[in-house]
């Protein structure tokens, strides 16, 4: 078996740990979450020379082993814990070349943890910039390190890192500050009472509660050892900040000048711009608006090829297999149903893809700054943005989010709001509703469906900020925060960068809910074509019997649409239909609702099955869209069921709605209690269908 | 419902599909995420 080394890159939030992950792993990564918690872990493999692989841990963001949230606590779990499967055999830490003094207080923490250690400076394609200058010898002596400088512009230092990787045994684990010297007596008798521990790994852990191998903070307080005050502790871990600083300054001192007249310019001018109240939310709305208009106008190509090519393959499926009902559930049932989802991969790529670049650009961020201060009249923390953005992608990993907002109430708040942030599950379902009942034509250049769907981004922010505002009033909690955020500098995202979170994130979506709407698609697909009676066993009798002059044409169609509502899922639809009719919808978008529950695209794929059995015709079924097929769809007086009412009212069911089953078992897992996502379920369900019903009878 | 191979299989994909649901949406035992008392879980 080929050796594998395990390397852990540790740094500050915004270093660009994410970039030298890439960087050293490629395509070969996985995501997935600690176990028992969900913090993202994300894990790669990098391949070395002689067979040997390097096992890549991207650790979340932390600015120091004290750690205050969640994702820190993991970190310092991880290096404490040498029986941790994950021990890393070396660790990178890396930090950001304008602010090395505070990243190389972690720096200084790792290495005190007695692991080999090797300091990546990114960002060094600025130094000419900002005036900075570093003697990289004389800092490695100091430092008593190895350095590299990693920057995005070219890949010359990826070899070296490599070569250190594969010869980490030669590296220093030598700790770099003596922990006794902070308080000679207190760590003196630590030292006595476990002298085969590291001093400064029981000193971690009697500041934090965090077990590791064979000492937990319990053994501590069991011996006689007087661990001292929460108070007491807290100016001892100054002391130690302090001294860190004594000795990182006097490093630095001979180890870098800065020419701090060439530190400002271009990054000031450009803040003043996109922070200003006036002028930076105008700039944010036409980068939305931007946004919104090429995810229309760029996609509809790939969209097209996709649609055909499922078309096809399920022709292909039905001519080539043996006839039966697994060839009609492949073709029918499955791949309808998958292909309904997989249409919308252009669209929801392209979204990422901005929010990737805007994120990448450090645009974000100004945008968080801008609106602190509106978020504070909602209750919320500045720290709320955040999540509430990243809720535009998805709300699951969005309220994982919320764990570095330090008030519980305004922490709950941003759980309690978040999923009513336009995630992109709701958009093929907005995509496929506004096609259908939005004219595209276009009104100063700008299209109709494309104010649409911005509008509805709009509805689910203000709905955001308005619950919260009535939250804060309603909840009696204690609160009490400060806004703490760093800018980071601009810079060009990186094409890799985007194309990684792109391609992650588009996968992610199209895997997991393609899993589902595949089990939901057969099921769905067995119930419909399935039933008991004779109206079903014999439709065409029950036709010759009630109906007369009618051609065969039209007999073939009644057929199969008095075969589906005496199905199975026909008895369920019409079961569930008067509490759906007031809202404008009939059994099949009742069905659709229903199915959706497990998750929101759910409901495209299931109105793709429903609508593809129900249309016989395979000359114009399997061929078109089936939003054409929906377009058609009559109710039993000949009356449009997609109509501009029922377009709208559905549209705003799919805004307010909790149709999100993992959803609410993330918020159940963050806030401890199944309360809080049963109120979310039942208050947000009720205020939907409220206002869809309310829609719909004026609209109508 | 006639007992032939394409039967069969559509009944083991629909047992298959019920099976799949019921495991990703029944409730998992989870690790608490507390860090402090201010975090609103205890």
């Amino acid at each position: 078996m080929s050796k594998q080394i395990k390397v852990a890159l540790i740094g500050n939030p915004n270093t660009g740990k994410t970039s030298i992950f890439n960087s050293l792993t490629g395509l070969n990564q996985k995501i997935a979450n600690y176990p028992g918690v969900t913090v993202e872990k994300k894990e790669g493999v990098c391949r070395l020379s002689r067979g040997t692989k390097a096992h890549i841990f991207d650790l979340p963001g932390t600015y120091s082993l004290n750690a205050s949230s969640m994702d820190e606590n993991l970190v310092v779990e991880l290096l404490l814990n040498k029986n941790h499967k994950d021990f890393p055999d070396l660790a990178i830490i890396v930090s950001d070349v304008e602010n090395l003094k505070r990243n190389l207080i972690l720096f200084t923490q790792v290495k005190d943890l007695e692991i080999p250690t090797v300091l990546a400076i990114n960002m060094s394609d600025r130094m000419k910039y900002k005036g900075i200058e570093l003697n990289i010898e004389k800092l490695e002596k100091e430092l008593d390190t190895k350095i590299i400088l990693t920057t995005n512009r070219s890949k010359e230092w990826v070899g070296d890192i490599k070569n250190l990787i594969e010869n980490y045994k030669e590296l220093s684990s030598k700790i770099f500050l003596d922990t006794s010297i902070i308080e000679p007596e207190y760590f003196n008798n630590l030292k006595k009472i476990f002298p085969n521990q590291k001093l400064y790994k029981l000193w971690v852990v009697i500041c934090q509660d965090v077990n590791f191998s064979n000492v937990s903070r319990q053994e501590i307080e069991n011996t006689d050892f007087e661990i001292k005050s929460k108070s007491q502790l807290k100016r001892l871990q100054q002391k130690e900040t302090i001294k860190r600083y004594q000795l990182i300054n006097n490093i630095l001192n001979e180890g870098q000048i800065i020419d701090s007249s060439k530190a400002q310019g271009f990054r000031a001018k450009i803040d003043k711009i996109l922070t200003h109240k006036i002028f930076g939310y105008l700039i944010f709305l036409m980068v939305l608006m931007a946004i919104f208009q090429s995810i229309y106008e760029w996609a509809s190509v790939p969209m097209d090829l996709i649609d055909s090519s499922f078309a096809s393959l399920a022709d292909w499926v039905k001519i080539n297999f043996p006839s039966g009902a697994m060839t009609n559930l492949l073709a029918d049932g499955i791949i309808t149903g998958v292909g309904g989802i997989v249409i919308f991969i252009p669209q929801i790529a392209f979204l990422f893809m901005f929010i990737s670049i805007l994120e990448e650009s450090g645009y974000m961020s100004r945008v968080v700054f801008l609106t602190d201060k509106t978020m504070q009249k909602f209750g919320l923390s500045g720290k709320s943005v955040v999540p509430l953005i990243s809720g535009v992608a998805c709300a699951i990993p969005a309220i994982m989010a919320t764990r570095n907002i330090e008030s519980w109430k305004e922490r709950l708040i941003t759980i309690l709001v978040t999923p009513f942030m336009t995630c992109a599950a709701r958009l093929p379902v907005y995509l496929i509703i506004i096609a259908l009942v939005i004219p595209d034509e276009k009104i100063f250049g700008l299209n109709y469906q494309a104010i649409a769907l911005m509008s509805l981004y709009i509805i689910g922010f203000v709905t955001a900020l308005l619950s919260s505002l009535v939250l804060t009033k309603i909840l009696k909690i204690k609160k009490r925060s400060i806004f703490v955020m760093e800018m980071p500098n601009y810079k060009f995202p990186r094409i890799k960068d985007v194309f990684y979170t792109v391609f992650e994130k588009s996968k992610s979506f199209v895997v997991e809910a393609g899993k589902i709407i595949l089990a939901i698609s057969v099921i769905l697909w067995v119930l419909a074509t399935n039933g008991i009676g004779d109206k079903f066993e014999n439709p065409r009798n029950y036709i010759t019997e009630n109906v007369q002059e009618i051609s065969q044409e039209e007999i073939q169609t009644l057929e199969a649409s008095i075969k589906l509502e005496s199905s199975f899922i026909g008895y369920i639809g019409k079961g569930i239909e008067p509490l759906f009719k007031p809202l404008g919808y009939d059994w099949k978008i009742g069905i659709g609702i229903i199915t959706s529950f497990a998750a929101r695209e759910v409901f495209v794929g299931t109105l793709a099955v429903i609508y593809n059995i129900d249309n016989y015709d395979d000359s114009v079924g399997k061929k078109e869209e089936i939003k054409k097929i929906m377009a058609r769809e009559t109710d039993s007086n000949g009356n449009k069921i997609f109509t501009l009412a029922s377009g709208i009212s559905l549209l705003l069911f799919y805004a307010f709605a909790m149709q999100c089953m993992s959803t609410l078992a993330i918020v159940k897992k963050e806030t401890n209690s199944w309360k809080w996502p049963i109120l979310q379920f039942i208050i947000m369900t009720a205020l939907a269908y409220f206002i869809s019903l309310i829609s719909f009878q004026i609209l109508s | 419902m006639e007992l032939n191979i394409q039967n069969i299989l559509v009944v083991t994909s629909l047992i298959l599909a019920i099976i799949f649901l019921v495991k990703k949406f029944s409730p998992k035992k989870t690790k608490g995420n507390c860090l402090n008392k201010d975090c609103g879980c205890s």
